[in-house]
């Protein structure tokens, strides 16, 4: 086994300069749940770490109107928050249900944006409410909304001297809610096979006013269902405007088949989910179509 | 290989070990402290043998590198009781044939020990979210949730 350079600055100037200064040759380590794992099972070794978990990088608050979320704040940590429950549901549904207790009390928000699996959890939550992320590096910052963060499998635009340091969401308000959902192949400890999200912000005569749609292990980055969005967009909300536009996000998806599932069973699943977590946003009951 | 200072409390007790960067908590505890209550299994989060206290809150020890436990409470299996004076936990895991071959068994009262800690009077559902991520192929669950639960009624 080679030798690994380890760093754990305490301020987050400090990190950003080693990060600078040693590229992609410095990995980030925040929980380690992926990073650790790969270096046990693929002895995928990096030359050095840079641990996050000093930088005070952990918080939910809300300021200027925004939901502001540190990005090596813990599933745990989120999935417990009261003002995420409120103002951001599907992360905190999403964030409460991944994996096991003992891997979320590691796992960071952060870290599985970075990670980048077209499957992530809380990746296809943070998607489906419209979120951005803050890329620092030692010389300035740039704010990157999730939409066009994500380029491949394990790839994202993410450059060697950044890091993400925050996950910005606009917090829903009146008339307006969010869900998650996923299928696995069992109840808990498991991988997405398909998973969904949708915002949806309703007028006051019940028209949708906005809607975001995101869609995970069903084409090789998570998915925005554009064309869904579209069509329900400044329309009435009902049950067969929902029926239609899962369709119609049924029909944008790429999957494939591998272990988890076939290319077959995503496309149907991803349609259900896609309308159910629109009526559970959109405050409908379920099946109430 | 080159080797570092790593200083923890582990079991409450100060420790300090020389060893490289690039290890598992795991491996710590095991190879180079000789704790070898926390098992090895899976090595990728799945199976929870290795599940120990970091800081009071659960963790799969093998997904943590070694040195980010600088400064900070580890507890082990070992850290929880002895065969003379053992927690309420482990009585209840033996008197309720809790345990089976054992393998899983110290990850199991850790997670167990980490939801009592919060929770002194959880449902059978909220024992069963608690271990959801420790694998038993033995015991089918049940004794494992009627252990946790008196334990919990023992301790109230």
């Amino acid at each position: 086994m080679k030798d690994v350079q380890y760093f754990a600055p305490a301020t987050l100037k400090e990190a950003l300069q080693l990060k600078g200064k040693h590229g992609s040759s410095l990995k980030v380590l925040a929980g380690g749940t992926d990073l650790v794992r790969d270096m046990n099972l693929e002895f995928k070794i990096p030359d050095a770490v840079l641990w996050v978990g000093k930088l005070g990088l952990e918080y939910i608050r809300q300021e200027d109107g925004l939901l502001h979320i540190g990005a090596a704040t813990r599933m745990q940590t989120a999935g417990a928050s009261r003002l995420l429950q409120q103002k951001a549901t599907a992360l905190a549904q999403a964030s409460a249900k991944m994996a096991s207790p003992p891997v979320r009390s590691l796992a960071t928000l952060g870290g599985n944006l970075c990670t980048a699996s077209p499957a992530g959890d809380t990746v296809c939550a943070m998607l489906g409410l419209g979120a951005s992320v803050v890329l620092a590096t030692s010389r300035g910052k740039r704010l990157v909304p999730l939409a066009d963060f994500f380029t491949g499998p394990g790839k994202t635009v993410i450059q060697p001297g950044e890091i993400l340091t925050e996950i910005v969401i606009t917090p829903s308000g009146r008339n307006e809610g969010s869900a998650y959902a996923k299928i696995g192949r069992r109840a808990a400890l498991t991988l997405a096979v398909v998973n969904a999200t949708s915002r949806v912000k309703l007028d006051a005569k019940g028209n949708c006013e906005e809607v975001v749609i995101a869609m995970g292990a069903v084409a090789p980055k998570p998915l925005r269902a554009v064309k869904a969005e579209k069509l329900l967009k400044g329309k009435p909300f009902t049950a067969e405007a929902i029926a239609r536009a899962a369709e119609i996000a049924a029909s944008e998806t790429k999957p494939i088949d591998d272990v988890h599932g076939t290319a077959w069973y995503r496309t149907r699943t991803i349609q259900v989910l896609v309308a159910r977590t629109l009526r559970q946003a959109g405050g409908m009951k379920e099946g109430a179509e | 290989m080159l080797k570092h200072e790593i200083s923890f409390k582990l079991n409450g007790k100060s420790v300090t070990v020389d060893a490289p960067f690039g290890i598992n908590l795991l491996t710590l505890l095991r190879e180079y402290l000789d704790v070898t209550g926390p098992k090895f299994g899976c090595e990728q989060g799945n199976c929870g043998a290795c599940t120990v206290l970091l800081d009071g809150e659960p963790v799969n020890a093998c997904l943590v590198l070694a040195p980010v436990v600088e400064g900070r409470k580890v507890v082990t299996i070992e850290g929880i009781g002895t065969p003379e004076k053992p927690h309420p936990l482990q009585t209840a895991f033996t008197e309720h044939y809790g345990a089976q071959c054992g393998f899983c068994t110290p990850g199991m009262i850790i997670s167990a020990k980490a939801l009592l800690d919060r929770n002194p009077n959880p449902t059978r559902e909220e024992v069963a979210e608690a271990i959801v991520g420790n694998v038993c192929r033995c015991t089918g669950y049940n004794k494992i949730f009627e252990s946790i639960l008196a334990a919990a009624e023992q301790m109230r």
